[in-house]
């Protein structure tokens, strides 16, 4: 109780605290959303003792000896190419160019995917704001650490787990604007999943159906007129039926069948949104309403074209977005 | 930064934190008043309290200076009047001089009075005492005035004049005061101890004149009849004496740093709403607590390292809400010993320090009440003498914030349903048989006490529908009741205490549709002897068991991180789980302590032994215990005490994995300490204790994780691989309650740092380390019934860790970012200053006393910083700010 009261107050007092930045408005460089397609590889055959006996093997002192199985596996199912996407938002580069590099890396608490011999590059380049989309094999690569471990061994050896709830391989996105150099990261796990259980599936990846605009659907391409200072009620179609029934192992490898609950993110280039996440379960299971705001921003004076970014995640890797444009006029 | 507005974000989290405050504040209503101030606050070491008052019995008129007497001239002499363990008065120093012979007259006087002894810690001990003796011209009877005309107009006939003498304001009695008639000289009878009298006098007019130590000289005209038995009350005025000098007699004690605080004084320091807890926050080697909530820092331990015990028991909470009033209530509190470290053998299962607080018995002269309304909560205090050897004191109370809350709440701006109804109510009654409020035990005496208490809070939070994208229901319960017996023996050199008792604790709290439920059920006793061999050697010993059986059961969502390995981004519908779970917890312990004195060294070797079976498993403990003293000077000594603490962890911590640590054992503790304390003056004295604590095996969170060969994976919720260490220095510079002023300077150097064993990173600066802790109490006694009281804190600020931005990280999958930061606690928040005021007046009417104060925290608006926070992407830091200036004004009622 007192834990819970101090919480409150620290909650309360952080409350009191104005000028802070609003994350649902979109005003510099950005990653909105990462998208893997697909976004998981189910590896059939592959099981916990496979990957253990992989790893007790793998460390001979030396030189790597990869087990036949799981080179098999490597060859089979890590080497599926991943169409890799990033959703950038720069909305005050004016166009500018934007430097890039994919890693992939060993080490998920390696944010920026820099430590010596345990990331492996993916790709590099030049883009600008919109959404960059690459083909990667992340599964197949192999570290520039003297011994040339397969990076999907090296990341089940440092998941603490042992890949029980999948082999997630960070994939970082390093950007830097041409102009200032001003650098920002993003990281996204791919997921390679053993088929524990037969009815492990290959997840899908979620997309939204549409949105809607005080219940009418406002279809992609569509520029829609807002004015006023009132708000503007926003809806996701009803997406309940593409929600995944799945299974996941449980610590004692036990099947728990889980389903999806989709989470909706909500951004915009102009004024304000709420909430910024829609959605999704909170701690005790409880479904949240799928019922977001546009607060035009009563300030300006003039009228604005406003950039709407809707991005979906599924709880499990999956993830897409979709976008809109509106006028606005005060 | 300042909070300027409430927007419908905020809304909820503003309003829960309101009751919350609300509650805080309250703690301000529940001070309690006395006039006279008989205990005082420790100085360093502990200082022996005032247990019985002396008593006038042999009272001896003084020669009227015949100069003064031809003159007509009355006087009223002040005299300062040492009373020695006998009771005989060894010394008489006037304080206020009348001249005209009167000093003399009246000193010669006084130093021939006999009192009953004062007793000082229920042993006999010389005390000062401030008396008033008055110079009335009496009438002469052979002076042939007429008054014999008023007194006798029948000549020869006599009336009685009887009656209660009682305290203006309190309804307590005047024992041992003079009541006579002017006009009627050589008459005169004492009162009785319940202030009672009887007076054969002439019939007529009688005079009356009331002359008692501590009171106003009370004067009225009573016409008698003759033959008349009449009977009065009179309230006589108690005088704005100030605080009460006692000269208190050495009592050596075992502990190097024992801190004692009576009921009186925890109503006067500035900024703690007169809450025992709060007070004992000001004194040296606690740290101060974020957001000045109830928690003890003591000595860089945990603050659940420290433990609270009600007449040694430990009580599962503390304050009502958190954070808002205790749970007892104040007029049920006597004396708190509060114990840094260093404690002896009877206290155990912690490993920082100790609270003990002891209830007091009801009153033996008469009924006695308080009660109290003010915004939040309205409670009453009664205590009756039943028989001359039997009391009974109880008390209730209630909060109505639930009914007030919702009409002060602005609608719910989302056009949902909100609501947030806090309710808390809580209970204490204590019955006494045998032996008076105040009287030590006599040999062959054995005294009974059966004391009950409990309290309850619920909080209901519903925050619902509207435009809500997510509905916020939270019911929460927790409650508990003791009922604690008492047997206190006492046979020639041995005294012998028995306290059985039994508990229930009940919790529950609900979050939507996920409950949490836990009850558990406690018995246990203690029992503590002492023998005092001869002059050179004292023992005590006892024992200290309990066995609690905890019936939890849950209906929860099957948990990602615990159960399944769970991916960042949405969490899944799952389905919920029922666990029930039944945790037995025995741990009885021994212990036993002695005291060898010789000359000017003592020492206490102690040792306590404790067996525990918890949720199946045994864990045992030895923790061997040395104090010892050395007195240097009349007025110098040096202690130092060295020795091992253990806290068994809990039974629920002991459960199977993912949700427990089978294997968890006791938390240790060394702690070590030498000071040395000084008497400058009679009120001035300091006291400098340096110390060193090493915790081990410190339960910290989480446990470990280990994938088993057959890839199942076992997780635990915690482990013992915590090791702390706390290092530094306290002083207390104090000055003892004296006629018109108290206070205190504390200051504390410390250091406290910690490690986790496996993590490989060394030491690095605990949470909650402050390197200076620097608090100072004045309060000052001013004419007119009116105290002022100041309290200045400086504190260095908490540790934080740094805030370096590079760049942004996002992370996609669980749409946040990661912050940069420096190393681990390297920085810290902002200093911490504040001063607070508080100004009380007391209305002292017929039968009860009016009191009314203003308490000002934070006077000159310090800003400080409570803590702090990041923007989404943790580019920059943001400041929460502590209370800005807060006036409280509180008034209270007492008869």
């Amino acid at each position: 109780m007192r834990t819970l009261s101090l919480i409150l107050v620290l909650l309360s007092s952080a409350a009191c605290v104005t000028g802070q930045d609003d994350p649902t408005q979109v005003k510099d460089l950005r990653v909105l959303g990462m998208r893997m397609e697909p976004p998981e590889v189910l590896m059939k055959g592959c099981n916990a003792g496979l990957l253990l006996g992989s790893l007790s093997q793998a460390s001979d002192g030396g030189s790597i000896s990869l087990p036949p199985q799981f080179a098999a596996l490597l060859g089979l199912y890590a080497s599926t190419p991943i169409t890799f996407s990033a959703l950038i938002a720069d909305p005050n580069g004016n166009g500018r160019q934007i430097n890039y590099r994919l890693r992939g890396c060993a080490n998920r608490g390696d944010r920026d995917c820099n430590n010596e011999g345990d990331f492996v590059e993916l790709s590099s380049g030049k883009t600008t704001a919109g959404e960059l989309k690459l083909t990667i094999a992340p599964g197949i690569q192999f570290l520039d650490d003297g011994l040339a471990t397969p990076l999907l061994l090296e990341v089940i050896n440092q998941d603490t787990f042992k890949g029980l709830g999948g082999i997630r391989v960070p994939v970082v996105l390093e950007l830097a604007a041409a102009d200032t150099g001003e650098t920002i990261y993003a990281q996204k796990l791919m997921v390679y999943t053993c088929q524990f259980f037969p009815t492990v599936k290959q997840n899908v990846t979620p997309v939204l159906p549409g949105i809607e605009v005080a219940g009418v659907d406002w279809p992609e391409g569509e520029v829609k007129e807002f004015s006023g200072g009132d708000e503007v009620p926003l809806l996701p179609g009803d997406f309940s039926a593409l929600e995944e029934d799945y299974v996941v192992p449980t610590l004692q490898l036990k099947p728990l069948e889980l389903r999806e609950a989709w989470k909706v993110t909500w951004m915009t280039t102009s004024g304000t949104m709420s909430p910024y996440n829609t959605g999704g379960t909170d701690f005790v299971g409880t479904v949240g309403r799928q019922n977001a705001k546009w607060r035009p921003d009563k300030s300006l004076t003039d009228p604005q074209d406003v950039e709407f970014y809707f991005v979906v995640r599924d709880g499990r890797g999956g993830s897409s977005w979709t976008t809109r444009r509106a006028r606005w006029t005060p | 930064m300042a909070c300027s507005r409430l927007t419908p974000r905020s809304l909820l989290t503003q309003l829960v934190p309101l009751a919350g405050l609300l509650a805080f504040v309250s703690g301000a209503a529940h001070a309690f008043e006395e006039t006279t101030r008989y205990k005082e606050v420790d100085a360093g070491v502990h200082i022996p309290v005032l247990t019985k008052a002396p008593a006038l019995v042999t009272f001896v008129e003084a020669q009227y200076p015949e100069d003064a007497r031809k003159k007509g001239l009355t006087a009223a002499v002040k005299l300062m009047i040492t009373i020695s363990e006998k009771g005989l008065v060894s010394e008489a120093v006037v304080t206020g001089p009348a001249g005209e012979g009167f000093d003399e007259a009246a000193s010669a006087a006084v130093k021939q009075f006999v009192f009953t002894p004062a007793e000082v810690d229920f042993a006999p001990a010389p005390v000062q005492v401030e008396y008033v003796y008055n110079f009335v011209l009496s009438v002469d009877a052979d002076a042939g005035t007429d008054t014999s005309a008023d007194l006798s107009p029948d000549a020869g006939a006599t009336a009685i004049l009887e009656g209660t003498l009682f305290a203006r304001g309190s309804r307590g009695f005047v024992p041992g005061a003079i009541v006579s008639c002017d006009n009627a000289p050589g008459i005169e009878t004492y009162s009785s101890e319940l202030g009672k009298f009887s007076i054969t006098v002439p019939a007529g007019v009688c005079e009356v004149r009331v002359v008692a130590g501590d009171f106003e000289v009370f004067k009225t005209k009573e016409p008698l009849e003759p033959n008349e038995t009449k009977e009065v009350k009179y309230y006589v005025l108690p005088k704005v004496s100030g605080y009460q000098t006692v000269v208190r007699d050495t009592k050596e004690k075992k502990e190097v740093v024992r801190r004692s605080l009576s009921r009186a004084e925890v109503q006067k320091i500035p900024g703690t709403f007169g809450d025992p807890i709060r007070v004992i926050q000001n004194f040296p080697g606690v740290a101060r607590a974020p957001f000045g909530l109830g928690q003890l820092i003591v000595r860089g331990a945990n603050p659940n390292q420290t433990l609270t015990f009600f007449d040694g028991v430990e009580i599962p909470l503390l304050f009502h809400l958190g954070g808002g009033p205790s749970i007892v209530n104040g007029e049920f509190l006597d004396r708190i010993d509060f114990f840094p470290g260093g404690f002896g053998a009877r206290y155990g299962r912690a490993v920082g320090g100790v609270v003990d607080v002891e209830s007091r018995k009801g009153a033996s002269d008469t009924w006695h009440g308080v009660a109290k309304v003010d915004l939040l909560d309205a409670s009453l205090f009664v205590e009756v003498p039943i028989t001359d050897t039997i009391s009974v004191a109880a008390a209730a109370r209630r909060s109505y914030i639930d009914a007030l809350l919702p009409l002060v709440l602005p609608k719910d701006p989302q056009g949902g349903a909100l609501l947030v109804l806090p309710a808390y109510w809580d209970y204490q009654v204590r019955i006494d048989i045998g032996g008076k409020k105040g009287e030590r035990l006599k040999d062959g005496q054995s005294t009974y006490s059966l004391f009950a208490f409990g309290s309850d809070d619920t909080l209901k939070l519903i925050a619902t529908g509207g435009g809500r994208s997510r509905d916020v229901t939270v019911d929460s319960q927790t409650q508990f009741h003791r009922i604690i017996g008492g047997w206190n023996f006492k046979s020639g050199n041995t005294t012998f205490k028995f306290t059985p008792y039994v508990g229930l604790d009940l919790a529950k709290v609900a979050f939507g549709p996920a409950t949490l439920k836990a009850d558990q059920y406690i018995a246990g006793a203690r029992i503590d002897l002492g023998v005092d061999i001869n002059e050179y050697f004292t023992v005590r010993a006892g024992v200290d068991a309990f066995n609690k059986t905890l019936v939890g059961s849950a209906e929860i969502p099957v948990l990602s991180g615990t159960q399944y390995i769970g991916f960042p981004g949405a969490d899944p519908k799952v389905g919920t789980q029922q666990i029930t779970a039944i945790v037995n917890t025995f741990d009885g312990a021994m212990f036993a302590e002695a005291d060898f004195t010789y000359g000017r060294f003592s020492a206490t070797p102690g040792i306590r032994v404790s067996h525990a079976y918890i949720n199946g498993q045994v864990r045992d403990a030895a923790d061997p215990r040395l104090f010892a003293r050395v007195k240097l000077l009349e007025s110098t000594s040096i202690k130092g005490s060295i020795g091992l603490f253990t806290q068994p962890p809990a039974g629920t911590d002991m459960e199977p994995p993912p949700f427990g640590t089978p294997g968890l054992t006791h938390e240790r503790a060394f702690q070590s300490s030498l000071g040395v304390s000084h008497k400058f003056t009679e009120f001035i004295n300091i006291d400098v204790t340096g110390f060193y604590n090493r915790r081990f095996e410190n339960v910290t969170s989480p446990g470990q994780t280990i994938v088993n060969p057959d890839g199942t994976v076992t997780t635990t919720r915690s482990a013992n691989l915590g090791l702390g260490r706390a290092y530094g220095m306290e002083v207390m510079l104090r000055h003892e309650v004296s006629k018109n002023f108290f206070g205190w300077i504390a200051y504390t150097l410390n250091r406290s740092e910690e490690r986790r064993v496996d993590s490989g990173i060394d030491y690095v600066l605990s949470t909650f380390d402050q390197t200076h802790i620097l608090t100072i109490v004045a309060s000052y006694k001013l004419p007119f019934g009116f105290e002022l009281g100041a309290r200045f804190r400086y504190v260095t600020g908490r540790p934080k860790t740094e805030l370096t931005h590079l760049y942004d990280i996002y992370q996609a999958d669980s749409n946040g970012y990661s912050g940069q930061f420096g190393p681990t606690r390297a920085g810290r928040i902002k200093d911490f200053n504040q001063l607070d005021i508080r100004l009380d007046k007391n209305f002292i009417f017929k039968t009860w006393t009016l009191t009314a104060y203003l308490d000002v925290q934070n006077v000159y608006n310090a800003q400080n910083v409570e803590a702090s926070f990041f923007d989404y992407r943790f580019r920059t830091e943001f400041a929460v700010p502590g209370i800005p200036i807060l006036p409280v004004i509180g008034v209270k009622a007492s008869l």
